[in-house]
C-alpha cells in the first residue's frame, strides 16, 4: 500500500487510528501494539500476500538467531566465538536472502556477459522494502551481539521490523532507539503528537504528490533519448538531470516526512532522514544531510569497523595512521580513501543491481575522498574569509557533483549516462526550441549569434520544465525544510534546530523571517498545513510510485 | 491555540478548501463530465480536449443526436467541420466523433457507444476518415488492451463485444469524483478560464469539432515551415525504426482492416450508409511514405479497401473516396522560414484545413458539386487512379528536385533509401 493513495489516506489510516483508540480503551500496551502489528502486516501484505509469505520466515530465522546469540552471551563465561559464528551466519543468510531476490539476475547477467554463458534470467519477485528490512535485521543481530540490546521478545521484534510508517522505505531505524519509545507508548493518542504528525505528513504529501510528481514528466524524455542513442544537447541534458535531481529529492524526502509524521501520530519519533541536502556546501556535508539513516548505518557497520581494523593492522606494523597532524599519503589512501570508496561502492550496490548504481557509488566515494583530501591539505586561510568564499563555491561544486552523480543513478546503462554527461558538458551542442527563439524577439537573434541553435523540441515543455526547475531549486535551497518548520515540537530524533538556519544561497536571511517560518499552533499555520494536505490529496489520482520502492 | 483545536481547524479548513475546489471545478466543467452550460468568456472553450479527448467525447457522444457521424483521427477532427456549408440539409445535424490518434478499431468502439447511448436515434450516415499510417503497427507492439485503453473503454456504453458495459457506472462515478476533486481537474479548470480569456486555444465544440485556433496561433508565431519540419522529423522517427507492418506476412491479410469489415457489418445491421475517405496528405508526407519504403503498402491498402467496399456495396450503401494523391492541394507550397505567409489547405503535412475539408464534404455528399477534387474508387478505376498518382508524383519530382532531395535526405539520412516500388503491373 502506498502512502500517497486514496486507500491509505482515507481508509487504512483512519481505520488504524480509530482502531488504535478503541483498543487503547482496554488499557493494555500489548493490545495496542498488537493492533499496530496487525495493521502493519495488513499494510505490507495487502498488495501481494506473497510478500508476507517470503518475509515472515526470514523474520523467524533472524529472531531465532538473536535468541541464540543472547543465550551464548548469557553464560557465566560468555561464549563469544559461538555468538560471533551465529552473527556471521545471520549476516550471510540475510545477504543471501537479499542477493537472491534483488541481485540474482544481475549476477547471472554479468556472468553471461563475461563468460558467454547462457544462464536464463527469470523474473524474481522483489519483496517490498527488502533492502531496508534486511539492513534492520543485520543491525539488530549486530546490536544483540555487542550487548547493546539485551531485553527483547518476539512481539518487540515484530513491531520493530513491521511498524508500518518505516516498513517499506525507512528511515532505517535501530532497535535501541525504537523500543524504549514503544515501551513508553501512551495508551491514548496525544493531541500534540497527532497535530505534529498530521502537519509533517501534510508537508511530505505535498512534496511527493505536487512537487516530485509535478517535475517527474520532464525527466524521461532526456533519458529515453539517450537510451535511443540520440545526441543530447546542453539544455536538454541539464533539464533532464536537474528535473531528476529534484524529483528524487522531493520524492524520497517527502516519503520520509510522511513516515515521520505517521509514526508521530502514534507517539513514535523516527530519526531524521533528510535535512536540506541540496543546501550542502561540501559533499561530506551532503552525506550528513541526504538519506541520513543509510549513511549512519553504513558508517556504523561498514566504514568504522573497516577503518578500525585497518588502523590496528597499520599500528601493529608501525606504520603511520591518521591523527591530528596531516596524514601521510599512504595512511590517507589506506585508512580513508579505500574505506570510503568501498563503503560508497556498497551503497551503490545496495541501491540497485546494475552497473550504473555501482558507478554512482564509486563516483561518490571519489567525491568524498577528494573532499577529505581538500580538508587535510587545503591552504590554511583565515577562517572567516574561507567561509565567505568557499561556502558559495562549495555549494555550486557540490550541487553540480550531486546532479552529475544522479545522472548515473537514473540512467539504465552506462552508455546512456555518458551521452547525457556529454550533453551537460556541451559536447553535443547547444540548442533551444525554435518556438522560443521565435517568441523572444531580438533576443532570439542574439542567442543564435552566440552559437545556440534552434531545435524542433516543444517550446511549451521547455518553458514549463525551466519554470519547475527554478521553483524547486529555490524551495530546496532557500526555504526551511519540514523539520525546521516543525522545530518547536521535536519532530524527529537527532534533529537539532538552529536559531538561524544558514542557507548557501541566502546567508543573509534574517532570524525574524526564520521565526515566521516556524510552525506554532495557530489558525494561520492550520490553514497552510490544511492547504498543503488538500492539494497533496487532490494529486492522488495521478499515476505515481515512490522511486525508493525499488531499492 | 491548543493542539486539539489546531487539529479541528486543520480539518475544517481542509473540508472548506476541498468544497471550494469541487464547486469551482463543477462550474468550469473542463472535461464535459457534468454537461454544465457553456458561458462565453468563462468556460465555452474546452482546451482540455488536448489531453482528455477520449473521456470528453465519450460523455459528449451520449448526449448528442446526429444524422451524420464523422469518425477518424486528428486529421478529420480538425478538418471536417460539422458546421461546414457544403453538408447537404439531409445530412445535418453532423457530429464529429473523431479522436486524436484513433485507429479504425477505436473509431468503431466509439460508434457503438454512440449508437447504444442514443437508442432510437441511429445516425443515417457514417463518414469514416482513414489514415494509412493508422493501419501500420510495430512488430513488437503489445496487442492486448493496455491499462489506458481499459480505462477509456470502461466509459463506453458497450464493450468490445457489443454487450452492455458492467464497469461503466463505477467509471462514471470515478470520473465525476476526479473531475471535482483532483489536481489535474483544478489545473485544467484554471487553464479553461485562462484560455477562454485569450481565445487562442484548442477547443472541443458542442458538435465534436476540434477548433484550429491553437494551430492558427502557432502557425502565425512560428511559421508553417516549423510545423512541417517538426511533423516530418517525427514521421521519420516513428516510422523509420522499427519498421512498421501492414500485415504479419507480406501477402497476409491487412491486420487492422478487420475493424473496417466489422464496422461495415455493424452499419449494415443498423441500416446506416457508410462513406470511407482516404484523407489528404501533403506531398512532403507522401514523399516520406515512399522514401521510407511504404509506398507499395500504401497502394496495396487502397486496393484492398476498394475490393472490400466493392463487395460490401452489393448489400449496403457504401462508397470509398481517395483524397490521398498528389493532386492540387497536396502540392501547396510551404512558406519559407521567416515568412508570415499562410497556407490555405494544410496546417502541417497531415492536418488539413476546414477549407479542404469543405471540398471533401462537397465531393462526397453533394451530387451537384462541380469540384472534382478526390476520386471515388471502384474496382474499375483503381488501377488508373494509382497510375495517375504516380504520374503526378513524377511530375512533382521533376518540378521540385531540391525539395525532393531534402525530403529524401530526411527519410534516409546518409544511407541509401529503400528500392523504389515495383512497376505497377508486378503488383497485381
Amino acid at each position: 500500500m502506498l502512502f500517497n493513495s486514496y486507500s491509505f489516506i482515507f481508509v487504512f489510516l483512519p481505520l488504524t487510528v480509530l482502531g488504535y483508540m478503541a483498543v487503547n480503551q482496554l488499557g493494555s500496551r500489548v493490545a495496542s501494539l498488537g493492533w499496530l502489528v496487525g495493521c502493519s502486516l495488513l499494510f505490507y501484505g495487502v498488495w501481494n500476500p506473497i510478500n508476507l509469505a517470503i518475509i515472515l520466515p526470514s523474520i523467524a530465522v533472524n529472531y531465532a538467531l538473536a535468541l541464540g546469540i543472547r543465550a551464548q552471551l548469557a553464560h557465566s563465561v560468555p561464549r563469544t566465538t559461538v555468538a560471533n559464528l551465529l552473527v556471521a551466519v545471520g549476516v550471510v543468510a540475510n545477504l543471501c536472502f537479499l542477493g537472491y531476490f534483488k541481485y540474482k539476475n544481475f549476477f547471472l547477467g554479468s556472468i553471461n556477459d563475461l563468460a558467454g554463458t547462457q544462464y536464463v534470467l527469470s523474473s524474481v519477485i522483489l519483496p517490498l522494502g527488502i533492502s531496508f528490512i534486511t539492513f534492520q535485521k543485520i543491525a539488530f543481530l549486530a546490536d544483540v551481539r555487542s550487548g547493546a540490546i539485551r531485553d527483547f521478545g518476539l512481539f518487540d521484534f515484530l513491531i520493530f521490523v513491521f511498524f508500518f510508517p518505516q516498513l517499506i522505505a525507512g528511515p532505517i531505524v535501530h532497535y535501541r532507539e525504537m523500543m524504549p519509545q514503544f515501551a513508553q507508548i501512551e495508551s491514548r493518542l496525544n493531541p500534540e503528537n497527532v497535530a505534529v504528525g498530521l502537519s509533517i505528513f501534510a508537508i511530505g504529501l505535498f512534496k511527493k504528490v505536487v512537487l516530485a510528481d509535478g517535475i517527474a514528466p520532464y525527466v524521461p524524455a532526456t533519458f529515453t533519448a539517450a537510451v535511443n542513442g540520440e545526441p543530447i544537447s546542453f539544455f536538454q541534458a541539464w533539464i533532464g538531470a536537474l528535473a531528476y535531481t529534484f524529483q528524487i529529492y522531493f520524492d524520497f524526502s517527502g516519503y520520509s516526512d510522511m513516515a515521520i509524521g505517521l509514526a508521530r501520530i502514534f507517539g513514535i519519533k523516527l530519526p531524521m532522514n533528510f535535512n536540506s541536502p541540496l543546501k550542502a556546501s561540501s559533499i561530506i556535508e551532503f552525506w550528513s544531510r541526504w538519506h541520513i539513516t543509510l549513511t549512519r548505518f553504513l558508517t556504523a557497520y561498514v566504514y568504522t569497523p573497516m577503518v578500525m581494523s585497518l588502523t590496528r593492522k597499520r599500528m601493529a606494523k608501525g606504520l603511520p595512521v591518521i591523527g591530528r597532524k596531516r596524514p601521510t599519503i599512504g595512511a590517507f589512501i589506506t585508512l580513508l580513501a579505500w574505506p570510503t570508496i568501498f563503503t560508497m561502492f556498497l551503497s551503490g550496490f545496495w541501491h540497485g543491481a546494475g552497473y550504473t548504481f555501482l558507478a554512482w557509488g564509486i563516483l561518490h566515494g571519489l567525491y568524498l575522498t577528494i573532499n577529505h583530501a581538500w580538508r587535510q591539505w587545503r591552504p590554511k586561510w583565515d577562517k572567516a574569509a574561507y567561509e565567505r568564499i568557499m561556502k558559495p563555491v562549495g555549494f555550486v561544486i557540490t550541487f553540480i557533483a550531486v546532479v552529475v552523480g544522479l545522472v548515473l543513478f537514473r540512467a539504465t546503462t552506462i552508455d546512456s549516462a555518458w551521452r547525457i554527461l556529454r550533453g551537460m558538458a556541451g559536447i553535443d551542442g547547444f540548442s533551444v526550441p525554435v518556438a522560443i527563439l521565435n517568441r523572444v524577439g531580438s533576443l532570439g537573434q542574439w542567442i543564435q549569434e552566440i552559437g545556440i541553435s534552434g531545435d524542433m523540441s516543444s517550446g511549451t515543455t521547455f518553458t514549463f520544465a525551466a519554470l519547475w526547475i527554478v521553483a524547486l531549486f529555490l524551495i530546496a535551497t532557500i526555504m526551511p525544510n519540514s523539520l525546521e518548520i516543525m522545530q518547536r515540537y521535536e519532530p524527529a530524533l537527532y534533529f537539532e534546530p538552529k536559531t538561524k538556519q544558514p542557507t548557501a544561497v541566502s546567508p543573509a536571511t534574517t532570524v525574524s523571517i526564520r521565526r515566521s517560518m516556524v510552525l506554532t499552533w495557530n489558525t494561520h499555520w492550520a490553514f497552510i498545513m490544511a492547504t498543503l494536505f488538500v492539494f497533496g490529496a487532490l494529486g492522488l489520482s495521478r499515476p505515481s510510485e515512490f522511486l525508493y520502492w525499488q531499492f | 491555540m491548543t493542539p486539539s483545536r489546531y487539529c479541528l481547524v486543520f480539518g475544517a479548513v481542509a473540508i472548506a478548501i476541498a468544497s471550494a475546489v469541487a464547486a469551482f471545478n463543477y462550474a468550469t466543467d473542463p472535461y464535459l463530465v457534468f454537461d454544465v452550460h457553456r458561458v462565453a468568456g468563462f468556460n465555452a472553450l474546452k482546451p482540455s480536449v488536448e489531453t482528455r479527448e477520449r473521456m470528453m467525447k465519450a460523455y459528449q457522444a451520449e448526449r448528442v443526436s446526429a444524422r451524420t457521424v464523422v469518425l477518424g483521427s486528428s486529421r478529420s477532427d480538425l478538418g471536417i467541420d460539422p458546421a461546414a456549408s457544403s453538408w447537404p440539409a439531409v445530412a445535418k445535424p453532423v457530429y464529429n466523433l473523431s479522436l486524436v490518434g484513433a485507429t479504425a478499431g477505436e473509431a468503431f468502439t466509439y460508434l457503438r457507444h454512440h449508437v447504444a447511448s442514443r437508442r432510437g436515434e441511429v445516425p443515417q450516415t457514417i463518414l469514416l476518415a482513414l489514415d494509412f499510417e493508422s493501419f501500420l503497427y510495430r512488430p513488437d507492439q503489445f496487442t492486448g488492451p493496455s491499462e489506458e485503453v481499459n480505462e477509456v473503454e470502461q466509459r463506453l456504453a458497450v464493450d468490445r463485444n457489443g454487450t452492455p458495459n458492467d464497469e461503466r457506472q463505477r467509471r462514471i462515478l470515478t470520473d465525476r469524483g476526479l473531475a471535482l476533486l483532483s489536481l489535474d481537474a483544478t489545473f485544467d479548470s484554471i487553464r479553461t478560464i485562462a484560455g477562454n480569456r485569450t481565445g487562442r486555444v484548442i477547443s472541443l465544440k458542442p458538435d465534436g469539432h476540434m477548433s484550429d485556433m491553437a494551430l492558427r496561433a502557432t502557425a502565425a508565431a512560428d511559421g508553417f515551415a516549423l510545423l512541417f519540419d517538426q511533423k516530418n522529423i517525427d514521421t521519420v522517427k516513428n516510422y523509420g525504426n522499427p519498421r512498421r507492418l501492414l500485415s504479419d506476412t507480406p501477402n497476409g491479410p491487412i491486420r487492422r482492416l478487420q475493424a473496417v469489415i466489422e464496422l461495415l457489418a455493424f452499419a449494415k445491421e443498423h441500416r446506416m450508409n457508410v462513406v470511407l475517405a482516404i484523407q489528404p496528405a501533403h506531398v512532403s508526407r507522401l514523399e516520406l511514405i515512399d522514401r521510407m519504403g511504404y509506398w507499395s503498402g500504401y497502394e496495396r491498402w487502397k486496393r484492398e479497401l476498394t475490393t472490400l467496399v466493392a463487395h460490401a456495396s452489393a448489400e449496403q450503401q457504401v462508397a470509398l473516396y481517395d483524397f490521398g494523391g498528389y493532386e492540387g492541394p497536396a502540392q501547396e507550397p510551404v512558406p519559407a522560414k521567416g515568412t508570415n505567409a499562410s497556407m490555405k489547405w494544410f496546417w502541417d503535412p497531415v492536418h488539413y484545413s476546414t477549407a479542404l475539408g469543405e471540398r471533401m464534404i462537397a465531393r462526397m455528399f453533394n451530387p451537384h458539386s462541380t469540384d472534382r477534387y478526390g476520386v471515388q474508387l471502384t474496382l474499375s478505376n483503381i488501377d488508373e487512379q494509382l497510375a495517375t498518382i504516380r504520374r503526378d508524383r513524377n511530375a512533382f519530382r521533376a518540378a521540385m528536385p531540391a525539395e525532393v532531395a531534402r525530403l529524401t535526405k530526411l527519410a534516409c539520412g546518409t544511407s541509401s533509401c529503400p528500392e523504389p516500388v515495383e512497376p505497377l503491373t508486378a503488383l497485381r
